[in-house]
Order: C-alpha cells, then sequence, then structure tokens
C-alpha cells in the first residue's frame, strides 16, 4: 500500500525533481474565465458556487480542519472517506495550464486530463493532501497511480475489475471496497460505527436528491439555468462537503423554479467526455451556437450525482456493497464493459425530456469515449435521434471549425 | 434512512396475518359449517355417514381422534395441521390435497377449495409466501435478527437455487405418494404411522403449535418410524433456522407449498414489469430479492417479469431508484412504480 | 424574377453564385486572399457583373463557408453543410441521398433526406489530412497543379502504399518513394488511393449510398472519383462546375 511499493526508491528519487512545487495555489485565468461566466449568469444564488471555485484551492484544509483526501473518477466511495472523518475532493481537472505543466513528466501525445491532473498535483494544494486514491479505471489513471507515488504523501490504488456486470463481479468489488475502508481505518485511526456510514450515505443522498430536482427542473423547462452555472454547480461538489453543497443547491433550486422557460430553444443530450472548469470550451461554442445543453450523461456532473446509495441490509458488508452498486455497477464510463448502459440512458433521457439532439464531446486521445461514440452514433441513426460527434481538447485553435459542426446541426435540427 | 412505504406495509400485513391465521378462529369464532352454510353451498356439506377420521387416538395433534367428519375443516379454517383451531381460510395446500388423497375424498367435495386456491393464485400468484406465511414471517424475523447483529447475508448461486427447486419438486412428489398409496385400503394399516408425510417434517409442525399455545409433537419416539420423523422434523426445523438466518428467503426455493402457488406465478394478476431502456444495471433488483433471483436484472427487454420463484415482495420495485424503471402491475393496472426515495 | 445571390467564402476560394428563378444568371470564382471581406465583395461584383445586373437587384444573399461571418452584407448566415446538402439535392435532381464535399479545409459526407434535408453529416478531423488542401500541396511536390497531379494518377497501374494522410508526414513519405525511384504515377495515384480510402471511410458510417453526389473542388479531380468509386463500390454523380454546389444551395436556400 505505501508509496514505495509502486515505483523502486532509487527511481522515485528521479521523480521528485517534480515534487518542487508551484508558488502560487492560483491557476492562471481561472478567476477570469470565473468572472466572464459569473456575468453570463442571470442567478443570484450561483454566485456562491463560483466563490467557492475562486478559493477552492486555499481554504479547504483550514475549512475542513480534517484529514483532506483526494481521488480520481467516480469509483471512488466518498461515503467512507465522509465516515472516516477525512474530507474528500475529487481532483480531477481540465486545465490547460495545468496540462502543460503536466508535460513535464508525461508525454505529450497523452490525454490532457491525465496530463492535467499530474500537472495539477505538482501544486502545493495537492501534494498537501493526506492521501491520494487512485481506481483503476483508464490506462492514464494507472500510470499516474505510479508517475505521482513518490510526489504523493500517500497513495492508495482501488483496483477495479473492467467488466462491471453485477452478477459478475459485485464480491470483487465488496472486496476491494473492503480492503480500503481497512487502510483508511487503519491510516487514519478511526473506527467508524456503522451508524456513520449511514449518516454519510444520507448526506450524499440528500445531495443526490437535490442534484435530481435540478436537473429534472433544467430538463423540463429548458433555458431556466445556463450549462455554465449548471456545470459549475455540478464540479463543486468536487470539493465542497455534499451538506454544505446540498444546502446551497437547495436554495438555487428555488431561485430557479420560480423562473420561466424561454420558448423554441433547442434542447440538446451533452454526452461523452468529461465537462470541468475551465474547460468549458465546448460549453461555449454550444451557446454561442444557440443550442440548449439541458441534460447530460457526463461523469463529472449526471455520472458522479445522479444515482443514490440505496441500501438493502444495513450490515457493514450489506453498506459496502450498495456503494459499489452506486458507484461501479451503473457506471457509463467507457473504460469498462457494459456501453449499453450507456446507450440505455442516453435513449432514456431523449425520450423522457423530449430532446432533440444528442452532441457527443470527445476528448481528444481518449480512444475508449470515441470507440463508444461510433457504437452509439449507429444506434441513435436507427432511432432517427440526430446526433453530433465533436472531437477537440483544450487548446483553442478549432473553435471556428466546432462551430460550423454546431452550427449546421443546429440547422439540422430546424 | 429512506422511507420504505412497501416495506413497513408488507411488514404490517404479515403481522395481520400472522395474528389472524393463527388466533383468527379464537378471535373470531369461526363456527364451520352452520346448517345456513350447507344450504347455501350443498358442496359443503358433509355427506351422511361416510366420510370421518379413523381412530387414530395417539393423543398427538397430528391425529385428530373420534369421528368428526373430515370436512368439517374445510372451508375455511385451518391455517395448518397444527394449528387445528385457529386460522380463517385453509391455507395449507399440501396438507390439503395429501389428507384427501388418504381420505379418496370424492373430488366435488373438494372444489370449493380447489377454486378458492386457484382463484387467490390467480390473482396473486406467490404473494403469500412474503405476505402472509406464518412461518416466513418468523423467518423473516430471524433475517432481521441477523441485521441487527451485522452479520452478511449469504449469497447462494443459481445452480444451488435449481437444485433446491428440484428437491422441492422431490418432496412433493414423494409426500402426495406417499398420501395416495396408504389411501389404498388394503393398505390402510400404515395410515397410523404415514399419514401426512410432508407435514410431519415440515417445520411448521413445531412452531405453529407455539403460537396455537399448543405442546408440540416434539419428542414422538414411540415407534420406529414417528422417531425418523420427529429427527427429520428437528433436522428441517435447523435447515430452516440456518437457511432463514443466513440466506434470506433460500428456504423458501425447497417450500412446497411455495412450489405449488409459484405455478401459477406467470400469468398472474400481480405482474413485475420491466422497462428496460431506463435500467443502469445498478443490479440492486437482484441485490434486494430474498430468493436471489436475477432474471429482473439480466433481462434487457422490456416486459412483464414474474419468474417463478418471485414471492411478489416487491422490494426490486421499492429499492430500484430509477425514476419508472420497475413497476408492479395489477392486471396491466400500475400500482406502484419504483423511484428515487424522499 | 426575383434574383438571389449565394456566396461561399471557402478557405482556398470564394464562390458566388446568381439565381433567377432557379437558372443560374451569374456567377464568379476569385481565391480567397488576406482580406476575406473584400474578396467577397469582389466576386459579388463579378457574379453581378457576368448576368449583366447591378448588385443592388439582388433581393436576398445568403453567405456560407469558411468565411461566412465576415461577409456583413449578406441577409442570411448559412453553414456550408446545408447550403451543399441543398446544392447537391438540388442539381441532381433531388434524388441524392448522400453528398461528398472534398473543400479544401473540409471534407464533408452529407446525408440528406427525401426534401433535401440535412439528416446527418460527417466532417473530417480538424488538421487537413483528406482534404483539398493535402492534394494541393502533394502537387506542388510533383510541381504541378491539381489536374496535372491527378492527371498523373490516372496513368498509373500498380499505386504505391502510402499510409500517411497527414500533409507532413505524406510529403516526407513522397519525398522517399521519389528518392527509392518508384514512378512518379504510381506515388501520385497512392496518394489519391490514401485519401479515397478515408473518404471511404466516412460513406461507410452512412448505410444508405444509394446515390451519391460528389462535389466540391476536390470532385474535379478524376483520380480522386476513380479511386473513391473503387473503394465504396459505387458510381458517384460529378455534377457539372463542383466548386459552385455550395454557391448555388446558398443561393437557393435564400428563397
Amino acid at each position: 500500500m505505501k508509496n514505495k511499493e509502486y515505483l523502486r526508491e532509487d527511481y522515485a528519487k528521479t521523480l521528485k525533481f517534480f515534487s518542487k512545487g508551484k508558488d502560487s495555489p492560483e491557476i492562471p485565468g481561472n478567476s477570469e474565465a470565473i468572472e466572464k461566466y459569473r456575468k453570463l449568469s442571470g442567478l443570484k444564488e450561483t454566485d456562491f458556487f463560483y466563490d467557492a471555485f475562486l478559493k477552492a484551492k486555499s481554504t479547504i484544509p483550514e475549512k475542513e480542519k480534517k484529514p483532506v483526501a483526494g481521488y480520481f473518477c467516480n469509483t471512488v466511495p466518498e461515503e467512507l472517506l465522509l465516515a472516516c472523518g477525512v474530507h474528500p475532493v475529487r481532483l480531477c481537472s481540465a486545465d490547460s495550464h495545468c496540462a502543460e505543466c503536466g508535460e513535464e513528466a508525461i508525454p505529450g501525445d497523452i490525454c490532457p486530463m491525465v496530463k492535467a491532473a499530474c500537472g495539477d498535483f505538482f501544486h502545493d494544494f495537492n501534494r498537501m493532501m493526506d492521501l491520494l486514491i487512485i481506481p483503476a479505471t483508464c490506462d492514464g489513471r494507472v500510470k499516474l497511480a505510479e508517475i505521482l507515488s513518490p510526489v504523493a504523501k500517500d497513495i492508495y490504488f482501488i483496483d477495479i475489475p473492467r467488466n462491471t456486470d453485477y452478477l459478475e463481479n459485485v464480491n470483487i468489488w465488496e472486496k476491494e471496497y473492503t480492503k480500503f475502508f481497512d487502510y483508511l481505518k487503519s491510516k487514519f485511526k478511526v473506527k467508524p460505527a456503522r451508524r456513520e456510514i449511514l449518516d454519510a450515505c444520507v448526506q450524499t443522498n440528500e445531495r443526490t436528491r437535490m442534484y435530481r430536482k435540478i436537473y429534472e427542473a433544467r430538463a423540463k423547462k429548458p433555458g431556466i439555468m445556463n450549462a455554465f452555472d449548471y456545470f459549475i454547480m455540478a464540479n463543486s461538489s468536487f470539493f465542497l462537503s455534499p451538506a454544505e453543497w446540498t444546502e446551497k443547491a437547495s436554495l438555487l433550486y428555488r431561485e430557479i423554479s420560480g423562473r420561466e422557460q424561454e420558448p423554441g430553444r433547442k434542447k440538446i443530450l451533452l454526452a461523452g467526455s468529461p465537462v470541468v472548469f475551465p474547460n468549458f470550451k465546448i460549453l461555449d461554442i454550444l451557446g454561442d451556437a444557440g443550442c440548449c445543453v439541458s441534460a447530460d450523461v457526463v461523469c463529472s456532473a449526471y455520472g458522479r450525482l445522479y444515482d443514490p446509495v440505496e441500501i438493502d441490509e444495513e450490515t457493514e458488508s450489506g453498506i459496502i456493497r450498495a456503494l459499489s452498486l452506486k458507484y461501479v455497477a451503473p457506471s457509463i464510463c467507457p473504460c469498462f464493459v457494459g456501453i449499453d448502459k450507456l446507450i440505455n440512458t442516453v435513449l432514456d433521457s431523449v425520450e423522457r425530456y423530449g430532446l432533440d439532439g444528442v452532441i457527443y464531446y470527445n476528448i481528444r486521445l481518449c480512444q475508449v469515449f470515441e470507440m463508444a461514440s461510433g457504437v452509439l452514433r449507429s444506434v441513435l441513426k436507427d432511432r432517427d435521434i440526430p446526433f453530433l460527434f465533436l472531437k477537440t481538447d483544450f487548446s483553442k485553435e478549432d473553435t471556428g471549425q466546432l462551430k460550423t459542426r454546431v452550427e449546421a446541426f443546429m440547422e439540422m435540427l430546424g | 434512512m429512506n422511507k420504505r412505504r412497501i416495506t413497513f406495509l408488507r411488514r404490517t400485513v404479515q403481522i395481520l396475518c400472522l395474528v389472524m391465521l393463527v388466533y383468527g378462529g379464537y378471535i373470531f369464532k369461526v363456527k364451520h359449517h352452520t346448517t345456513q352454510q350447507a344450504n347455501l353451498f350443498p358442496a359443503l356439506k358433509a355427506p351422511e355417514g361416510y366420510i370421518s377420521t379413523t381412530k387414530f387416538d395417539r393423543g398427538s395433534i397430528l391425529w385428530p381422534s373420534g369421528d368428526n367428519p373430515v370436512l368439517e375443516n374445510y372451508p375455511p379454517g385451518l391455517v395448518c395441521r397444527f394449528n387445528p383451531r385457529g386460522g380463517l381460510f385453509k391455507a395449507c395446500i399440501v396438507h390439503f390435497i395429501s389428507e384427501n388423497l388418504t381420505w379418496r375424498t370424492s373430488f366435488k367435495y373438494l372444489l370449493p377449495h380447489l377454486t378458492l386456491f386457484m382463484l387467490l393464485c390467480f390473482l396473486f400468484g406467490r404473494l403469500w409466501c412474503r405476505w402472509a406465511c406464518p412461518i416466513g414471517t418468523v423467518g423473516d424475523f430471524l433475517t432481521m435478527l441477523r441485521k441487527k447483529m451485522n452479520i452478511p447475508s449469504r449469497k447462494f448461486p443459481a445452480g444451488f437455487r435449481n437444485g433446491l427447486r428440484s428437491g422441492s419438486y422431490c418432496i412433493l412428489g414423494t409426500s402426495f405418494f406417499i398420501s395416495a398409496l396408504i389411501g389404498v385400503p388394503h393398505l390402510a394399516r400404515f395410515q397410523c404411522y404415514w399419514f401426512l408425510p410432508y407435514c410431519q417434517i415440515c417445520p411448521a409442525r413445531l412452531i405453529c403449535p407455539i403460537f396455537g399455545l399448543i405442546k408440540p409433537g416434539w419428542k414422538d419416539f414411540e415407534t420406529a418410524i414417528t422417531t425418523m420423523f420427529t429427527i427429520l422434523a428437528w433436522l428441517v426445523l435447523g435447515i430452516f433456522v440456518a437457511a432463514f438466518y443466513w440466506g434470506r428467503r433460500i428456504w423458501c426455493h425447497l417450500c412446497p407449498v411455495g412450489l405449488m402457488n409459484s405455478w401459477f406465478n406467470r400469468g398472474a394478476g400481480v405482474e413485475l414489469k420491466k422497462i428496460s431502456v431506463k435500467c443502469n444495471k445498478c443490479g440492486l433488483c437482484t441485490e434486494a430479492c430474498p430468493m436471489g433471483l436475477t432474471e429482473m436484472f439480466e433481462k434487457k427487454t422490456d416486459g412483464v417479469f414474474n419468474q417463478s420463484g418471485c414471492i411478489m415482495c416487491l422490494r426490486c420495485v421499492e429499492i430500484c431508484p430509477r425514476d419508472g424503471c420497475l413497476s408492479a402491475n395489477f392486471f396491466g393496472r400500475k400500482i406502484v412504480e419504483s423511484r428515487l426515495k424522499k | 424574377m426575383e434574383i438571389y445571390a449565394g456566396i461561399d467564402i471557402g478557405s482556398v476560394t470564394t464562390k458566388c453564385v446568381i439565381l433567377q428563378g432557379k437558372s443560374i444568371i451569374g456567377k464568379a470564382l476569385v481565391k480567397t486572399g488576406i482580406d476575406t471581406e473584400k474578396c467577397a465583395n469582389d466576386v459579388l461584383d463579378m457574379a453581378a457583373g457576368d448576368a449583366g445586373i447591378k448588385v443592388e437587384e439582388i433581393q436576398r444573399m445568403v453567405s456560407t463557408g469558411y468565411g461566412r461571418r465576415i461577409f456583413r452584407r449578406a441577409d442570411r448566415i448559412i453553414t456550408e453543410i446545408s447550403a451543399a446538402a441543398a446544392g447537391g439535392y438540388i442539381l441532381c435532381g433531388e434524388k441524392a441521398t448522400l453528398i461528398i464535399d472534398v473543400g479544401g479545409q473540409d471534407t464533408k459526407v452529407i446525408e440528406v433526406n427525401g426534401k433535401g434535408e440535412v439528416l446527418d453529416f460527417l466532417m473530417n478531423d480538424k488538421c487537413a489530412a483528406g482534404t483539398g488542401r493535402f492534394l494541393e500541396i502533394m502537387s506542388h511536390v510533383f510541381e504541378t497543379d491539381i489536374q496535372g497531379f491527378s492527371q498523373l494518377a490516372i496513368g498509373s497501374e500498380s499505386p504505391v502504399a502510402i499510409n500517411s494522410t497527414c500533409s507532413v508526414f505524406a510529403e516526407s513519405e513522397v519525398v522517399s518513394l521519389i528518392a527509392s525511384s518508384a514512378r512518379k504515377e504510381d506515388i501520385a495515384a497512392g496518394l489519391f488511393r490514401s485519401i479515397a480510402s478515408r473518404v471511404a471511410g466516412m460513406v461507410r458510417q452512412f448505410r444508405r449510398y444509394e446515390l451519391t453526389v460528389f462535389c466540391g473542388g476536390g470532385a474535379k479531380s478524376q483520380a480522386l472519383k476513380g479511386f473513391i468509386e473503387k473503394a465504396i463500390e459505387r458510381p458517384l454523380i460529378v455534377l457539372q462546375e463542383p466548386q459552385f454546389v455550395v454557391a448555388y444551395g446558398a443561393a437557393c436556400l435564400a428563397r
């Protein structure tokens, strides 16, 4: 479990070179972007989320006064961390500046999300994390665990089999999560009672409920909350505690539910790669073309917050199994086997909310997402649902071409 | 944590049924077979002088003594052989058929009860097992005990469950065969030991009398055959307790009463429906299924999936967090559908 | 009769078509220079001169193409995808199901329904791989223009295998092939085939390509047409003056 086990000590020393750290926790350009999107927002209650983003990196450790653990992806059970009195922070980053920093350790032609995650980690805040948890989702993350092992204080690797079929692998998930829980208990020297895990589950379930309300309100009434606000809100759940997030989101929900929908907007479902602040390029383009992202199935919003923990048996093993059924089994990440889940989710959303089309966003160099798009494309074509595939990265150079595509897509929808 | 309305309703019904089935006869003082009833339904009338219990006066509740007409207990009445005075209707079909195979009761006298049984099965399928069965309620209490003690439940593979189902067929077949055999006049002398072979090993033999405030026949070691049955009964009770304690409803795969109910499951009035496009394959329906059935999870098409092992507890519908994915219908009309818990 | 104009401001050339009713009365083509807006105005004047009318007589103008937003006099702006679909569909007698447009910067494959509306489309990736620009660069390597380059390729009997459609990599591949004394014709044919296979790959993602129209600047190359036909095993219909199809479609959509 110790980071040394991942990399031989003398190699680790070489990599320590990167750990010199960047002085300012501020990432250049972020505050400008925040202000830009804040101006576009017509809502009062979103201010909290924008502010939270500005202060995120510098204030968490002081505010929470408890150990902080960072993790990647959607398959790390937050509830177990919360039960152990640890503040969980999801570190997935999509910052072009961080991606450049990451190129110090990772060659250029790698998924920018992985590079950004790596570059982000060279900043002081992330290195102060008491624990870094990396699940075996995509190949990039697996290697990241090794590359970051000399830099991080401590690292834990959760091995998740690629098949997310419940019948096949539920016992393996249970074993892995139990191992992880035992590790947390011994690392932070706590013995959480069952009650505490259940309380953590209640917290995240409250968050899920609030999120679903907002999700459905947006899907049913296009235009009551723009996509930037929505993704800022969803992304801020990466580092806000569930209780705090729920409280603020309920205020936001109250505000948006009083609003009237904008008539005549085309409703779009956004699928594919995660949309993470500050990489709102795709939202900028879609917004400029006048289309309304009213629903999404991306892992930084829907995939993270839509499903609750449903506990069948309130035994410790039952709770851990239930967690794996929240995090792993319904995962629509194309790293796992089970593309029918993605297709089902897309088809269901389109039908339920009467959406006009599907835009599939693919971050360049993520092969699995791109491969999944082909299947989705033919399925949607069979059902006469318009589909647009957009492949891009964090850079701005192809904005013109993407705009042409999106505009043509909008013309196609009529 | 989450409000679980169906579970609450089911527990209420279970306790109500337990009380009514066990003490209903005391509470409502059902006088079977009044002249009025007999006039209304001639079939209920016991035939003159004919069928009556033979005199196996062995001082045990298994063998009713004297010249009581057999049909006095039908219907309604007698939840279980071992709780003779309680009960609001004749619930146990295995007992009913076994007994009448031995007594060689004419079919027309059995018709009202069989019709009632078929009607209930046609309406509710195997719903009986999870909502009304008194020994199932006792078993559920054991399961609750285990949950409180934080002991994980055992999951059994599909092959094991199918094996139990075959075992159930064997028990049922053997039981009916023996019952029919000892009904032959030449073999009538065996009746005194081999009467109701399944009932003699059924866990209810030792459980039901306790509720009926009757001393159970728990140490009937008079002859070799009764000794065998008593030992078997204890063994089965052990299996029953273990099965409910660790394996939730794994016992119900072995229960011949449930088996007979399950024949009517497909096509029953209660229908469990899945809209698979709304499914996200989280597996909660299978995780929560007390019978450990997987069909609801595995199916990738839309439709009604009443599996033969399904006891209609509606737990899957209740736990499913996807709005409208699973639903329970009664003859096509939606009663309840899955949604995110409030 | 009302008069409409469609202006297609592409990355390589700017085209203008003036319509009266359904018939083309004037058209013009210039190379797109640095000053795109001036180009667009020039080409409009030229087309008006060709038609023998004044620019003011044009009722509605629609701009499309890469620089569509730069031309401010347009009454309506549409994307080249809708324009190509409309143009290709109307020009081939309203029977087309699939339209391939190999332009300077983009290669598009557009599926249309029975009314000429876009059902679905695919475009190439952001780089110039498999587009007209690639052909242009390659023809420079052979010191000829696209037409000559196409003629060169037709003369080949056994095209060499060239895997790269990236202009930079292909160029170095070509240079090394020339050095290894492969026939010029075969190399040219290999280049055309590599593009054709790329286009065919896009076409194959559409299941209905009964009647496929080929337009855009790339359609002027016989070699490219031949190789695409071979790759998708279907005949292609090449319209007359394929470069003007998008501008024509834009003019049609002005109505």
